[in-house]
């Protein structure tokens, strides 16, 4: 019976551990959502040097956010989400505007799609 | 590479260690639920071992689900009858006082050349001999043979028997089972001196030594001492 209540306790603490990745997931995308909008804008607008400028701190956000990502996640998305932002950086320093949105809009959705993948809710459980 | 090898030796210390949680028992007295559990968790350590790209929790905490659950379950089973009913089903009796149960039969699908084959592995040649045959829920089949054709015991002849126990372990290729041992209330000293009444004066020579529960010590040396 000890043995039981430890298994149950021990998975009480990992349900909730899920729970709060979900919440920390969410949170991270949010910002990382919030600084590639600040990167767009500079691009529309044509400001590259602000734009370069924001991209750092994009990178640097998601150093900072995505630091233990690839322990929950597929270690391809995080792959692929690096693969943008290297591509992102290249067109921004090239001063190269539709492939820039483009890329920046992608990476946006990869970013927002992870969150939603891990979602508890109907649809992904089935 | 490397990572390869750390992440196998670390699925496979932790899939031994709830196997090993899970309690002693071979794939064939194996419950249905326990099985599948097993087939499950095999699969759920291969994949993250082979694949880098999958997070090692991945595989983890699906492992440690299904121990949850399996424990659960032989809790449950364990209290209630009626739960174990549901989660290992329950026994068939397959011949009833030498009569096959055709329907019980025909509801388990379970036809009468295995039944011939399970009795034909327990010795049992033929049905008119069989009192019961019960398919237990791990899916061996139980025979309890009539009266008549059980083989005879002391007991049926009035025999008198002397207790036979069971022998104790003393020495396990030269080493001392002290546990075993103080179980008996002796010492080293004792077996020290037990084997030197018998001519052997370093325990390190002994490949295995047992003590019956008359309290002869039974002793073989290691080759070429």
């Amino acid at each position: 019976m000890r043995l039981l209540a430890s298994l149950l306790a021990i998975l009480l603490v990992v349900l909730a551990a899920g729970f709060w990745t979900n919440h920390s997931l969410l949170q991270s995308t949010k910002d990382l959502s919030r600084q590639i909008e600040r990167v767009s804008q500079e691009i529309k607008q044509e400001q590259w040097e602000a734009a370069q400028k924001q991209n750092r701190q994009l990178e640097k956000t998601w150093q900072e956010k995505a630091r233990w990502w690839p322990i929950i996640l597929d270690h391809q998305e995080i792959d692929n989400i690096e693969f943008s932002l290297a591509k992102i950086k290249e067109y921004v320093a090239s001063h190269n505007l539709p492939l820039a949105l483009g890329q920046l809009s992608e990476l946006k959705l990869m970013i927002e799609h992870i969150p939603r993948k891990e979602a508890v809710n109907l649809e992904n459980i089935l | 590479m490397v990572l390869v090898i750390i992440r196998t030796l670390i699925l496979f210390t932790v899939t031994v260690i709830f196997l090993r949680l899970m309690g002693k028992r071979q794939i064939g007295q194996l419950q249905p639920f326990e099985l599948v559990i097993i087939i499950m968790i095999s699969e759920l350590a291969a994949i993250p071992m082979e694949n880098t790209g999958i997070p090692l929790l991945s595989g983890l905490i699906p492992i440690f689900v299904l121990f949850t659950a399996q424990v659960t379950l032989s809790y449950l089973s364990l209290r209630s009858e009626k739960a174990r009913g549901i989660i290992c089903g329950k026994p068939s009796i397959l011949i009833e006082n030498s009569q096959i149960v055709e329907d019980e039969l025909r509801r388990i699908r379970y036809n009468i050349n295995d039944l011939l084959e399970q009795l034909r592995s327990k010795n049992v040649a033929d049905i008119a001999d069989v009192e019961y045959a019960i398919l237990e829920t791990s899916g061996q089949l139980s025979v309890i043979l009539k009266s008549e054709k059980r083989p005879v015991k002391p007991e049926d002849m009035d025999l008198p028997v002397k207790y036979d126990g069971l022998p104790i372990t003393l020495v396990i290729d030269g080493q001392v089972i002290n546990e075993n041992i103080k179980k008996m209330n002796y010492n080293e000293e004792w077996l020290q001196q037990k084997l030197n009444e018998s001519g052997i004066n370093n325990i390190k020579d002994l490949l295995f030594a047992s003590l019956d529960p008359d309290g002869t010590i039974y002793f073989q040396l290691k080759k070429g001492v």
